[in-house]
């Protein structure tokens, strides 16, 4: 290559060159901004004063617990029941679920809800956020948002999830009266739970498990006023926990769960 | 008129390019039609769910996960291969590159659509740019694999603009398309030093870069699983242990394709036995090592015995997976550590079919990784199933033949050995072979 | 297939059915009627106008009859079987554990009956535990395979395994018998818990008015302790003593007990409450009344306020993140420096283009060595 040749065509390199760097500097900074200002809009510390109710009263910090007295479930399934009626629960999931364990002093029955857990695996790995805590504390699926990957199924060590694989079956209207609320928009291709029966919890009655076991196994309430019941009795929970040998499921794993047991045999 | 002159390699690698003889369009149609029938089967889980596959709420990932590892795993080949070949100065590597690149990206491209195949609501994909949580694993495996899909098209493309500059001035006259493709393409490429110089910067950087990347995107798919709390999931050697995994597996698919190109276009002269050689000891010495890996993986679980671990290192060892797993100890481990041992990979055959093994061996450890951790009980019941049904295999045939005809129409359009590169190391040779010109036609 | 879709309306059914029908721990109430002087005699037979009324439990078929003269309860039983028959009494809601059980049988001319208390889903006499065995009649017939039980209790008998009945008051009790077996331990046949009210002496109806108040002292912050101080005085403004006052919070899921209290010499009675939240409390205080005084009730409402204490801004959530954009942003430099090298080695091709001499062909066809020179 001639020498003129190169020197005229590396004189007349600079000012494109420059220009280009500049540009492509400008799009460094301008993505990178973005790209901060993004990461920054979803940090968690970055929000005001916890919203408060009418008159500047402060609002309530609600921990919706579960008791369950393991010494007064037989094994009916009624809890079980009385879930599918109130959310219309596709066929082959429960929510609430009741499993039979077997240990040395014998069969005991163990109704297993979502726990709720206050360190939830399930949220860490959501994706989308499709399933987050509410204001309430409860963990949370929106049904619009997610996306079907199914992590959250996959990271919940209660099997507490349950996916639409196929599309949902509408409820009969005549047979579930109670059914004004609840879930009636069920979707094929995404995930759902029990939610302690939120619909029902913001209106002041117990979620349906709570009030369709006969036995009065399962007591509810909110741990931040101290206070379960079951229906007709009201228990204590700190007492409770204090005095009896309450356990949770899974302990170790850490995951906090929100619902407590009482040994089958005491 | 003008004669274009190429020299003998040009003509060797190009000709491809220019005969479409019958074993190609026999081929491509049995590709087409298994891509096809993957297509209606995908169609069939569209309107009617997931339902139509195996997994259930136990176990809710299968074949599709496993397989999008699998494909993740693959593409760790060739930009991992040849960005350490070209760091560390590996002249050996040059007639092989391009290939390595060509499956790097395209395995990427069919790992991807595997992991929106099985999504519930692939119709709200668009929820993961919008509403993307950062602290999720499968968050932080968009970002890696996008970044390295988009690093492994430049490092794809990067070497291929010579190439594309020879093809734009070499290519017959009527390929009218494809000459103003790749003249599109070529950038505008005149062999001037100053473009190599160019060139050789970006090649070096890539070459430099894409090796973290390339690491970081296998870590972060293990860590889907190792962020879990699920036994045999939550496994702090999980990130490295897949590394090996992909890397053995992609060196294994390079050997593969190698050979198949190499038989196919008669690449003799290019694709050498002594590519398989060092190829099949890399693939030994990182059979070893994902064998080490795998020892600790069993053993560290089962020495103590734990009730934890019990359950479902028993589906494994002696329950309904046991037959795969050993299966694939001996066969995908073992089996090709012994044959690349014994015959030092001096045997091109023998290499191969060792690498056939290794990769079949890998996608069951993959499964084996997926689906007996699903079935182990985590709550008082029972061990769960799973079998995957006709959709899930036909959706796998159809990945597997999606791979394999885009390495195909890759090979039609693009000259799978990079010529330059191989020019330079002929002429770099002491015994140099002269250039003799031939006319194509 | 077909056997599941025949089981599901089945089950809907069943289920609907349990729903509408209120669950059986909520069915139908019980009376202890006052009656003084009483007329029940205790003989194991129920004549007509021995007592004032009598409630069937439709779970068990048991048929109760309680009556009361603010002293001692007359009760009794009749059974559709000819095994045991037991009634036991608690708070509300109660099933065995805690309750106060009086069960019994009818073996040929023999009747035993026994005082007993519920732990647990097992029973075991007062006697055992230290306790007395405080009936004070007891009666029982069989006939017609049905078993009669009658017998006479006091309302208090200072015994901590008995529980105190008051006027006015509700109560549960749980029934149960047994369909063959003579003996005390045998599973029952069937059981329910029944609610039970007692009702107050008709001519001794209180008729002066306590003042009741309720305040609070202490913390109204979230975390702190608070103590709800109720002072209850009579119609004359001297203070009730020794009089229990009960407490709740009325929490979601209804009033929840905080405790009973007896008023001191002074009037006051106390219990502590931690909030655990911030945000508006609503207690309230009751005195039952006694033979004097009319029931009172008083509320409070305390506010608590938040604990304070803002998240913190530069927490390591933030280092992190700023770090991975950080990482990212450089990678995505270094493709951006790449593909600037490939816009550069374009700008140097059609420049060498405008120079002659370089390129594919010539125009008149000399063939030239094209692309590749070196």
């Amino acid at each position: 290559m001639p020498e003129s040749e190169s020197t005229e065509v590396a004189a007349q390199s600079p000012v494109g060159a420059e220009g280009r760097r500049r540009f492509l500097k400008l799009i460094a900074i301008g993505g990178g901004t973005a790209l901060a200002g993004y990461y920054l809009a979803q940090f968690p510390g970055v929000v005001p004063a916890p919203p408060e109710g009418l008159e500047g009263v402060p609002q309530r910090t609600r921990r919706w617990t579960m008791l369950i007295d393991l010494r007064r479930c037989d094994g009916c399934g009624l809890c079980t029941d009385a879930c599918r009626l109130e959310h219309n629960v596709a066929d082959g999931q429960e929510w609430m679920k009741v499993y039979t364990r077997t240990d040395n002093d014998g069969e005991f029955f163990l109704p297993r809800p979502c726990m709720h857990c206050e360190n939830a695996p399930c949220i860490k790995v959501c994706p989308v956020n499709a399933t987050f805590y509410n204001e309430d504390g409860l963990v949370v699926i929106d049904e619009q948002r997610c996306i079907g990957c199914r992590y959250c199924m996959a990271a919940c060590p209660y099997d507490a999830r349950y996916f639409n694989w196929s599309e949902p079956v509408e409820g009969d209207e005549i047979l579930s009266p109670t059914r004004e609320r609840g879930h009636e928009d069920h979707q094929r291709g995404v995930v759902e739970k029990c939610m302690f029966c939120a619909h029902r919890t913001d209106e002041g009655r117990l979620p349906a498990c709570v009030v369709g076991c006969p036995m009065g196994a399962i007591y509810f309430g909110d741990a931040n006023e101290d206070f379960l019941s079951n229906g007709p009795e009201k228990i204590r929970l700190s007492a409770v926990l204090a005095s009896q040998e309450a356990f949770r499921w899974k302990e170790e794993l850490g995951t906090e769960p929100r619902v407590y047991y009482l040994p089958a045999r005491r | 008129m003008g004669k274009i002159l190429v020299t003998r390699l040009e003509k060797r690698l190009m000709l491809p390019l220019v005969r479409f003889g019958p074993r190609f369009w026999i081929f491509t149609a049995a590709l087409l039609a298994v891509i096809a029938w993957g297509a209606y089967a995908y169609s069939v889980q569209l309107r009617e769910g997931l339902a139509v596959t195996g997994m259930r709420d136990r176990v809710s990932w299968g074949l599709y996960v496993s397989t999008f590892v699998f494909f993740i795993g693959i593409s760790h080949a060739g930009t991992l291969v040849s960005a350490i070949l070209r760091v560390t100065h590996a002249e050996w590597r040059k007639p092989i590159t391009r290939l390595a690149e060509a499956i790097t990206a395209f395995a990427l491209i069919v790992g991807a659509t595997m992991v929106i195949i099985d999504l519930g609501r692939p119709d709200r994909l668009q929820h993961v740019l919008l509403y993307g949580r950062i602290e999720s694993p499968i968050l932080w495996d968009f970002i890696s694999i996008s970044f390295y899909l988009a690093g492994s098209l430049l490092y794809l493309y990067l070497p291929l603009i010579p190439d594309l500059g020879t093809l734009r001035d070499k290519m017959p006259r009527r390929a009218r398309i494809r000459r103003w493709l790749y003249s599109r393409l070529a950038a505008r490429w005149g062999d001037t030093p100053e473009q190599r110089a160019h060139l050789d910067r970006a090649i070096a950087v890539m070459a430099v870069l894409i090796i973290p990347v390339a690491v970081s995107v296998h870590t972060v798919v293990s860590w889907i699983f190792g962020m879990t709390l699920r036994v045999g999931w939550q496994s702090t050697i999980f990130g490295p242990y897949f590394v090996v995994g992909a890397i053995f597996s992609g060196i294994a698919t390079i050997i593969i394709v190698m050979a198949a190109v190499r038989w196919l276009f008669h690449l003799e002269k290019q694709i050498l036995p002594v590519h398989f050689r060092n190829l099949g000891l890399m693939l030994l010495a990182l059979d070893i090592a994902l064998m080490y890996f795998t020892l600790s993986e069993y053993l560290t679980a089962s020495y103590m015995g734990a009730s934890r671990d019990a359950s479902w290192l028993s589906l494994l060892a002696s329950g309904p997976y046991a037959p795969m797993f050993w299966g694939m100890v001996f066969g995908g481990f073992l089996a090709p550590a012994l044959i690349l041992g014994i015959t030092r990979a001096r045997m091109v055959r023998w290499t191969v079919i060792a690498a056939v093994l290794a990769n079949v061996g890998m996608w069951f450890e993959r499964y084996l990784i997926v689906v007996p951790s699903m079935a182990a009980p985590q709550m008082p019941t029972e061990v769960a199933t799973y079998w995957p049904t006709w959709v899930e295999w036909s959706i796998l045939a159809a990945a597997v033949a999606g791979f394999t005809l885009l390495l195909v129409i890759f090979s039609k359009l693009f000259p799978v050995v990079s010529i330059w590169e191989v020019q330079e190391h002929v002429s770099a040779l002491p015994k140099t072979v002269p250039a003799t010109q031939e006319a194509i036609e | 297939m077909t056997p599941r879709r025949w089981a599901i309306p089945v089950l809907i059914a069943v289920v609907v059915v349990a729903w509408i029908s209120p669950p059986a721990k909520a069915q139908g109430s019980a009376t202890m009627y006052f009656r003084s002087p009483v007329a029940a005699v205790v003989d194991g037979q129920i004549a007509p106008g021995e007592y004032s009324g009598s409630f069937l439990d439709p779970t068990t078929g048991i048929e109760l009859f309680l009556v009361h003269d603010g002293r001692n309860m007359t009760v009794g039983l009749v059974s559709p079987g000819t095994g045991w028959v037991a009634v036991g009494f608690g708070p509300p809601g109660v099933l065995m554990d805690g309750a106060n059980i009086l069960i019994g049988y009818v073996s040929g001319p023999t009747t035993v009956l026994s005082d007993e208390f519920g732990v647990g889903f097992e029973h075991f006499a007062d006697t055992t535990a230290g306790g007395t065995d405080n009936l004070l009649e007891r009666a029982g017939t069989e006939a017609g395979g049905r078993t009669t039980l009658e017998f006479r209790f006091p309302l208090d008998t200072g015994d901590v395994r008995d529980v105190r009945l008051l006027e006015g008051q509700d109560y549960g009790m749980i029934v149960a018998y047994q369909s063959t077996a003579d003996d005390l331990v045998t599973l029952h046949t069937s059981a329910a818990p029944v609610s039970l009210t007692v009702e107050r002496d008709p001519n001794a109806l209180p008729t002066r008015v306590a003042t009741l108040r309720l305040g609070s002292s202490g913390g109204e912050v979230e975390g702190d302790n608070v103590a709800l101080v109720a002072t209850l005085l009579g119609d004359d403004g001297a203070p009730l003593s020794a009089s229990p006052l009960s407490f709740y919070l009325n929490s979601s899921v209804g009033p929840g007990p905080l405790g009973t209290v007896e008023t001191d010499v002074y009037g006051v009675a106390a219990v502590n409450y931690t909030f655990r939240s911030p945000g508006e409390f609503t207690f309230f205080v009751r005195f039952t009344g006694d033979s004097d005084y009319l029931p009172a009730r008083a509320n409070l409402t305390v506010v608590a306020q938040p604990a304070g204490g803002q998240a913190s801004f530069f927490t390591t959530d933030l280092a992190i993140r700023f770090v991975v954009g950080a990482v990212l942003g450089g990678v995505a430099l270094a493709y951006g420096y790449s593909i600037l090298q490939i816009l550069q080695i374009r700008r140097l091709g059609s420049r060498a283009k405008r120079a002659p001499g370089r390129g594919d062909r010539t125009e008149d066809g000399t063939p030239t060595r094209g692309g590749m020179s070196k």
